[in-house]
C-alpha cells in the first residue's frame, strides 16, 4: 500500500489540509507542528476512530467535521478511503477513481491481517520504541535481537520477565522461602506428625483387646465369687444351727408318751362345761332374784279387792248387768226428761184446753154450744145490718169525678196560660185533693139502737156459754172455738194427761229397778248420789278390780315362767354335769383336779415333743448330713473362717479388676475421642490440594514462559534467514560498511570487514542499537513482502549522531524502493539530507 | 425380610480438593470432619428404628494404610448399638480396609460376621423363620485380581441367597478389584447382589438386582449428589429396594451466568442470590463455573490476581452465611468462550511450540523433584492435565496481553 495524498477535513489542529506523499517522504516539523497529528490521522482513517468526538484527543479545534481522506494505491489500483467520525469507528466510504463507491469490507481485505496493533508493532517506529532500545542492557538487547521475529516482542519479553519472577516466588528447585517450597516442607512435617499419631492406633487395638480380656476375667471372677459366697452362707447357716443339731441328737433319745384327751382343747372343753354350769347357775340365781323382787313388788290386794274376792261371783254377775243398767239409767233420765216435757206440754195443753180441770164436751154439750153460737151470730148480724146505709149499695164514684175535673182544669190552665192558668190550676188542684180525701174515708156506721136489743140477747147467750164454761171448768172466752178447737184441745189434753201418768209410772218402775240394782252392790256411798254417778262408780270399781286381777295374773304368769326357766336350767345343769362325769370317766380321772394335774403333765410332754419337732424341722436332712462331717464345733468354725477369707479375697480382686477395667476404658475413650489423627489426615489432604494448586500455578507459569520462549525462537527462526540476510545488509549500510556480516549461533557474532569477529556483547551500545535497528527494519521488510504497508518513522534517531543519522536516512531511502517510508523529524538537518521534492515542511 | 445394604463408608477418608482458604470458617471444617460419621450414624439409627433383620457392609469401612482410632472406635460403637438391638452385621473387607488376619484383632461384638478371604456362605435365620444365605469374601490385600465370583456356589435351598462383592466389572488390563461379569452373576441364580467399591450409586441389573449403593458421603468434587444406603425388603413377595439418602454434605457443581460488565461486588451478589434461591436443605459444597455470554469478564473479575480476589471476597461473605444458605463455594472457574487469537501472524509458531511444550514428558521434566510426591505426580502426570495446563497458559497470556495499550498518545 502506498499513501499518495491525505486530505484532512478536520483533525486536531489541522483543518482542510492536503498533503501529498512520495515513496520516500520526509516531513519536517518542529515540536507541536502536527507530526503526531498526521500519524494519528492516517491510523484513524485506516483502522477506525478509537474514540468518539466527545473524548477523542484529536477533535477538530474549529468544530469542523472530523475526518478526512486517504488516497491510496494498492497493487496498482487506486482508492480513496474517506472516514469521518461516527459510530463504530466512523463512517467509512471507499471510492475508486471513477468515484464508484466500493463496499467498506474492501478496506479490511486490503489491510489483510494488519490491524492497528500489528501496524504499530511492525510498521511504526516511534521514538519511545527506539529510545527504549537505547536503554536496554546488552543482554536484553541480545535477547531481543535473537527474538526479533515476533510481533510486539517487547511485551512478550516483559510478560516473560514477570512470569519468571512470579514463578520463582512460587518455587525454586532448591529453595525454602518460595510458597510452594514452604508448603512442601509443611507437608513433610505433617506427614511425620501423622505417623507419630499413628502409634495411637496400635495402642488402641491393644487396649481394646485388653479390655475385652479383662471383662471376660471379671465375669469369671464374679461366678467364682458367687460360688464361694454360696458356700459361705451354707456354712454360716450350719454354724447357727450347730447347737440345735447337738440338742437334736440328744433329744432324739428321749421317748415321750402322750395320752390322748389331755390336750389344751380338752381342757378348754372341760372348762367350757364348767363355765356353762356356772353360767346357768348364775342365770338361775338371777331368775330367783327377779322372782323375789317381784314378790316384793307385788301388789297387796286392796280392801276393795278383798271385798270383791268375798263377793266375786255375785259381783261378776252384777257387773254383767251393768251395761243394761246403765242403759236403764239413761232411759230413766230420758224418761224423766220426756216427762218434764210432757208436763210442760200438758201445761200448754191445759191452757189450750181451757184450764187444768177443763172437761171435754160431750155431744150434747157440743150441740148446745153450737146452737148458742149460731144464735149469737144471727143476733150480731142483725145488729150490724141495721146500721148500714143504702148508699153503701152504690159504689162511691164521687172522688173519681172530682179528680177528673180537677185534672181537666189543670190542663186547661196550661192551655190558656197567663192568669187563667194560675186560677184554673188552683181550682183543679183543690178538686183533686178533695177527691183523694173522699177515697180514703171509711164506710158509714151502724145505728146504735138496734144494737142494744140485740146486745141483751147476746149477753144471755154469753151467760149461758159462761155457764157451760164453768161447768166444764173451761177458762176460755171464745166459745166459738169450744166445739172445735177447744174440744180437740181438751181431748188432746186428756190423752196427754194419760200419757203423762203412764210415764210417771214407768219412771217409778225404772227408778226402783235401778235402786235395787244399786243396793245389791254393797258398796258404800252408792245411794247418795245420782244414778249415773253410782253406776259409774260401780263401773270404775269393777274396772279397777279387773285391772288388779290382770296384774295379779300377769305376775303369776311371770313367776311361773321364771320358775320354768329355772327348772330348765336345772335340767341343763344336770346334763352338763353328766357330761363332765363322762369326760372325766373317759380319761380315767375322778375329778377335775386330777384331770388338771394330768393335763399339766401332758402339756409339758407336748411341749417337749414340739421342741424336738422344731429342732428336727429347723435342720434339714442335708444340713444334718453336712454337720455330721464335722468332728466338733471348732472344726466347723475353721471351715467358716477359711471361706470368709476366700470371700474377702474375691471381693478385693473384683474391686481391683473393676478399677483396672474402668481405667483402661478411660484411656480407650480418650484415644477414641482424640481426633488428632483424623485432623492431621484432613490437614494433609488440604495441604495436598493447596500444593497441587501451587504446582499448577507454577507449572502454568513455567510452561507459559517456555512456550513464549519457544515461540519467540520459532518465530525468529522462521523468518530468520530472510531477516538475517537483510539485517546483514542493513547493518552494513548503517555502520558504513564497517561490519559486513552477522552470525547467529549460540551467541550472536558480528564480523568486521577485516574479518574480526565480535560477540554482540562486545559491541558498543551505539553499534548494538544499529544492529537492532537493522534487524527490525529487516523484519519489517520481510513482512512487507506479504503485507506491504507504508513504514512510518517518527523522529526515531534522536540518539544517533550525525554520521549515524545519515546512514539511517540512506537506509530508509533504500527501503523506500520497496516500501513507502514516511519519515517525520524535527531535526532540520534533514533539509540537507533529502531532495526537496521529498521533503514536506509543516508550519 | 428387611435388610440394609451399604458399602464404602470410608469413615476416616478426608475431603479432597478443598483448600483451607483464609475465609474458610472453622465450623465448616468441623461439619466436614463429622459428615461421614454422621451419615453412618443415621444409617444405624434407621436400621434400629426399622428393626431390620440384618445389615450388609460390602467393604471399605476405613483406610487400612492410615488407620484411625476414631474411625475404628466409632465403628465399633455403632455396631455395638446393632448388637444391643440384636441385628446381625455381615461384613466383608475391601481394597482399602483389607485385613491380613481378617479382622480378628478388632474384637468386634458378637453380632458381626466377617467374611474370610475364601469365598464363604453364611446363613442366617430370621425372626419369621426365613433362611437367608449370604456368600462373600474379604480382601486379604490391596488387590484381588482374579474373578472370585466364579467360585460362588449356585443358589442353595435357603429362602433367599445374596452375593456380596467388593469389586467392579472386569476390564481388560485393569482387573485389580475382584473383576466379574454380570452374566456370571446372573448364572448363579441369586436373589440379590450387594456390591461395593464404586462410589457412585448405580444398578447393574434389575432382575436379579445387582446394586452399588455408592458411598455414604461424597469426599471429592466428582462424588456429586445425595449419598446413602439401600433398604431392601420383600413385601408383596418380591424384592424391593429403596435408596435412602443420609449424607449431610453434598458436592454439587454449579454454573452461574454473569454479565461481562459486572464487577466483583456485583458478581458476588449474584452468586449469593442464586445460592439463596436454591434453598438447600443440606450443606452443599460447590465448585462454581462462571459463564458470560461473550466469554469475557470484567477486568477485576478475571485478572490473575483478581480471580483470587473474587474467591476471597465471595468466601468472606459466605463465611457468615453459609450455614443459613447451606452452601459453601470452594472453587471458582471462569469459562471463557473467546477464541481470540493473540497474534494472528504467528499463530503457526504458537501451535507448533504448544505441542512441544505441553507434553506429559516435558511437564514431568519441568516438574523434576516435585514428582517424587505421588499425589503431585498423579495429578500432573497425564495428558488431561497437560491439556488443562495449556488452557491455563492460554488464558494467562490472553489476560496479560489484553490490557496492552496500543494507542500511543503524544
Amino acid at each position: 500500500m502506498q499513501i499518495n495524498k491525505i486530505e484532512i477535513f478536520g483533525y486536531g489542529k489541522l483543518s482542510h489540509q492536503v498533503f501529498e506523499f512520495n515513496q520516500f517522504q520526509a516531513i519536517l516539523g518542529a515540536n507541536e507542528a502536527g507530526k503526531t497529528t498526521i500519524i494519528n490521522f492516517i491510523k484513524d482513517v485506516l483502522f477506525g476512530f478509537t474514540k468518539r468526538k466527545a473524548t477523542h484527543p484529536y477533535v477538530p479545534k474549529d468544530k469542523s467535521e472530523m475526518g478526512g481522506r486517504l488516497h491510496i494505491t494498492v497493487d496498482d489500483t487506486a482508492y480513496i478511503i474517506e472516514r469521518v467520525e461516527g459510530k463504530n469507528g466512523g463512517n467509512l466510504k471507499i471510492t475508486d477513481l471513477n468515484e464508484t463507491e466500493m463496499p467498506p469490507e474492501l478496506l479490511k481485505r486490503l489491510l489483510g491481517p494488519i490491524n492497528r496493533e500489528t501496524f504499530d508493532n511492525l510498521f511504526y517506529f516511534g521514538s519511545p520504541n527506539l529510545a527504549e532500545v537505547g536503554k536496554l542492557s546488552k543482554d536484553d538487547l541480545e535477547t531481543r535481537i535473537r527474538q526479533v521475529g515476533v510481533i510486539g516482542i517487547e511485551q512478550w519479553l516483559e510478560l516473560k520477565k514477570s512470569i519468571e519472577k512470579a514463578a520463582d516466588e512460587l518455587y525454586k528447585q532448591r529453595g525454602k522461602k518460595p510458597k510452594l517450597n514452604k508448603a512442601l516442607i509443611e507437608y513433610q512435617e505433617s506427614k511425620e506428625k501423622l505417623s507419630e499419631a499413628q502409634q495411637s492406633y496400635d495402642e488402641y487395638l491393644n487396649l481394646n483387646h485388653q479390655y475385652q480380656e479383662l471383662l471376660q476375667k471379671k465375669q469369671e471372677l464374679k461366678i467364682q465369687r458367687e460360688h464361694t459366697f454360696e458356700q459361705l452362707r451354707t456354712v454360716q447357716a450350719d454354724e447357727q444351727n450347730w447347737n440345735n443339731y447337738v440338742a437334736l441328737d440328744k433329744n432324739k433319745k428321749e421317748q415321750i408318751e402322750l395320752l390322748p384327751g389331755f390336750t389344751t382343747s380338752d381342757l378348754s372343753e372341760f372348762k367350757e362345761l364348767i363355765n356353762q354350769i356356772d353360767f346357768l347357775k348364775a342365770k338361775i340365781r338371777d331368775l330367783q332374784g327377779l322372782i323375789e323382787q317381784q314378790q316384793e313388788k307385788s301388789l297387796k290386794p286392796s280392801a276393795e279387792y278383798n271385798l270383791y274376792l268375798a263377793n266375786q261371783s255375785k259381783f261378776d254377775d252384777l257387773y254383767l248387768q251393768l251395761d243394761t243398767q246403765m242403759k236403764n239409767e239413761r232411759d230413766y233420765e230420758n224418761l224423766k226428761r220426756d216427762l218434764r216435757r210432757q208436763e210442760q206440754d200438758l201445761e200448754l195443753d191445759n191452757e189450750a184446753a181451757g184450764g187444768n180441770d177443763s172437761l171435754e164436751f160431750n155431744d150434747d154439750d157440743q150441740t148446745k154450744i153450737n146452737q148458742l153460737l149460731e144464735e149469737k151470730q144471727a143476733l150480731k148480724t142483725k145488729k150490724t145490718f141495721s146500721k148500714t146505709p143504702i148508699a153503701d149499695d152504690k159504689p162511691n164514684h164521687t172522688w173519681k169525678l172530682l179528680m177528673t175535673i180537677g185534672l181537666g182544669l189543670v190542663v186547661l190552665g196550661f192551655v190558656v196560660g197567663g192568669i187563667g192558668l194560675f186560677t184554673l190550676l188552683l181550682v183543679g188542684l183543690v178538686l183533686v185533693g178533695f177527691g183523694f180525701y173522699l177515697k180514703s174515708q171509711p164506710k158509714s156506721m151502724v145505728s146504735q139502737e138496734q144494737t142494744v136489743d140485740y146486745d141483751d140477747q147476746i149477753n144471755k147467750i154469753n151467760q149461758q156459754l159462761s155457764q157451760i164454761a164453768e161447768d166444764h171448768q173451761i177458762k176460755n172466752d171464745h166459745p166459738e172455738t169450744w166445739t172445735t178447737v177447744l174440744q180437740t184441745s181438751m181431748k188432746k189434753r186428756n190423752q196427754h194427761r194419760q200419757q203423762v201418768e203412764s210415764l210417771k209410772q214407768d219412771l217409778h218402775n225404772d227408778h226402783e229397778k235401778i235402786v235395787s240394782y244399786l243396793n245389791s252392790w254393797s258398796l258404800p256411798n252408792l245411794n247418795n248420789q245420782a244414778f249415773s254417778q253410782s253406776l259409774n262408780q260401780i263401773n270404775q270399781f269393777m274396772l279397777n278390780i279387773h285391772e288388779m286381777k290382770n296384774k295379779i295374773k300377769i305376775q303369776q304368769e311371770k313367776r311361773t315362767e321364771k320358775l320354768n326357766e329355772i327348772s330348765d336350767y336345772q335340767k341343763q345343769i344336770e346334763k352338763i354335769e353328766q357330761a363332765q362325769q363322762d369326760f372325766l370317766k373317759k380319761r380315767n380321772v375322778s375329778s377335775f383336779t386330777e384331770f388338771d394335774q394330768q393335763y399339766q403333765i401332758q402339756q409339758v410332754g407336748q411341749k417337749r415333743k414340739e421342741q424336738i419337732q422344731n429342732l428336727q424341722n429347723s435342720i434339714s436332712s442335708q444340713m444334718i448330713e453336712r454337720l455330721q462331717q464335722y468332728k466338733n464345733f471348732d472344726d466347723l468354725k475353721q471351715k467358716l473362717n477359711k471361706l470368709e477369707r476366700v470371700d474377702r479375697e474375691n471381693s478385693e480382686s473384683l474391686t481391683n479388676l473393676s478399677e483396672k477395667i474402668s481405667s483402661v476404658k478411660i484411656t480407650i475413650d480418650s484415644l477414641a475421642k482424640d481426633g488428632t489423627y483424623d485432623e492431621l489426615r484432613q490437614d494433609l489432604a488440604i495441604q495436598k490440594t493447596e500444593i497441587n494448586d501451587l504446582v499448577s500455578k507454577w507449572l502454568t507459569l513455567k510452561l507459559t514462559d517456555e512456550w513464549i520462549e519457544k515461540v519467540l525462537n520459532l518465530a525468529s527462526h522462521g523468518r530468520f534467514p530472510q531477516v538475517q540476510a537483510l539485517a546483514q545488509k542493513y547493518f552494513n549500510m548503517l555502520t558504513n560498511h564497517h561490519y559486513v556480516s552477522v552470525e547467529y549461533g549460540k551467541k550472536i557474532k558480528v564480523k568486521t570487514e577485516t574479518g574480526t569477529k565480535f560477540d554482540v556483547k562486545e559491541l558498543s551500545k551505539g553499534t548494538m542499537q544499529q544492529l537492532y535497528l537493522a534487524l527490525i527494519f529487516a523484519l519489517t521488510m520481510s513482512f512487507s513482502d506479504e503485507y506491504p504497508m507504508p513504514i512510518i518513522i517518527d523522529d526515531g534517531f534522536v540518539d544517533f549522531d550525525h554520521v549515524r543519522t545519515n546512514a539511517a536516512i540512506e537506509l530508509m531511502k533504500e527501503i523506500s524502493n520497496t516500501t513507502q517510508v514516511i519519515y517525520f523529524t524535527a531535526d532540520d538537518r534533514i533539509e540537507k539530507q533529502v531532495k526537496s521534492e521529498d521533503l514536506l515542511k509543516l508550519s | 425380610m428387611k435388610f440394609i445394604h451399604t458399602a464404602d463408608l470410608h469413615l476416616d477418608t478426608p475431603f479432597d480438593g478443598i483448600k483451607n482458604d483464609l475465609e474458610t470458617p472453622t465450623s465448616l471444617w468441623q461439619t466436614l470432619k463429622n459428615a461421614p460419621y454422621k451419615s453412618f450414624q443415621k444409617i444405624i439409627d434407621q436400621a434400629i428404628n426399622q428393626k431390620i433383620d440384618f445389615m450388609l457392609i460390602a467393604g471399605d469401612v476405613f483406610d487400612s494404610k492410615n488407620q484411625s482410632v476414631k474411625a475404628l472406635s466409632f465403628f465399633i460403637e455403632q455396631i455395638n448399638r446393632l448388637n444391643d438391638a440384636q441385628i446381625p452385621v455381615l461384613l466383608s473387607f475391601g481394597n482399602h480396609d483389607f485385613q491380613p488376619d481378617q479382622g480378628k484383632h478388632f474384637d468386634f461384638p458378637a453380632n458381626v460376621f466377617i467374611f474370610p478371604k475364601e469365598v464363604t456362605t453364611h446363613e442366617l435365620t430370621l425372626h419369621d423363620g426365613k433362611r437367608v444365605a449370604v456368600t462373600s469374601f474379604s480382601y486379604p490385600s490391596q488387590a484381588v485380581t482374579t474373578d472370585l465370583v466364579q467360585d460362588f456356589p449356585l443358589k442353595g435351598n435357603a429362602d433367599y441367597q445374596i452375593g456380596m462383592v467388593h469389586g467392579e466389572i472386569g476390564k481388560d488390563g485393569k482387573d485389580n478389584y475382584a473383576p466379574f461379569t454380570i452374566s456370571e452373576m446372573k448364572s448363579k441364580g441369586y436373589d440379590y447382589w450387594a456390591l461395593g467399591h464404586i462410589h457412585k450409586r448405580s444398578e447393574l441389573n434389575q432382575v436379579p438386582m445387582i446394586e452399588y449403593p455408592g458411598d455414604i458421603q461424597g469426599r471429592h468434587k466428582n462424588e456429586v449428589g445425595e449419598k446413602g444406603y439401600l433398604l431392601v425388603d420383600d413385601q408383596n413377595g418380591h424384592l424391593n429396594k429403596t435408596f435412602v439418602p443420609t449424607s449431610t454434605i453434598i458436592f454439587s457443581p454449579m454454573t452461574i451466568k454473569v454479565d461481562e460488565n459486572m464487577d466483583i461486588t456485583m458478581v458476588v451478589n449474584k452468586i449469593l442470590i442464586t445460592l439463596k434461591d436454591q434453598d438447600f436443605t443440606e450443606l452443599h459444597l460447590i465448585n462454581l463455573t462462571l459463564e458470560s455470554q461473550t466469554g469475557e469478564f470484567s477486568e477485576d473479575v478475571s485478572q490473575r490476581n483478581g480471580h483470587d480476589f473474587l474467591i476471597s471476597n465471595l468466601q468472606r461473605e459466605l463465611s457468615s452465611q453459609y450455614e443459613i444458605l447451606n452452601a459453601w463455594i470452594y472453587e471458582i472457574k471462569l469459562k471463557s468462550n473467546s477464541k481470540k487469537e493473540f497474534s494472528n501472524l504467528d499463530q503457526v509458531f504458537w501451535n507448533q511450540a504448544k505441542v512441544e511444550v505441553f507434553s506429559k514428558e516435558n511437564i514431568a521434566d519441568l516438574a523434576g523433584k516435585l514428582f517424587v510426591d505421588d499425589f503431585i505426580r498423579n495429578e500432573f502426570n497425564s495428558d488431561e492435565s497437560a491439556n488443562g495446563l495449556m488452557q491455563k497458559s492460554e488464558e494467562l497470556i490472553k489476560s496479560e496481553m489484553k490490557g496492552v495499550d496500543t494507542d500511543h498518545a503524544d
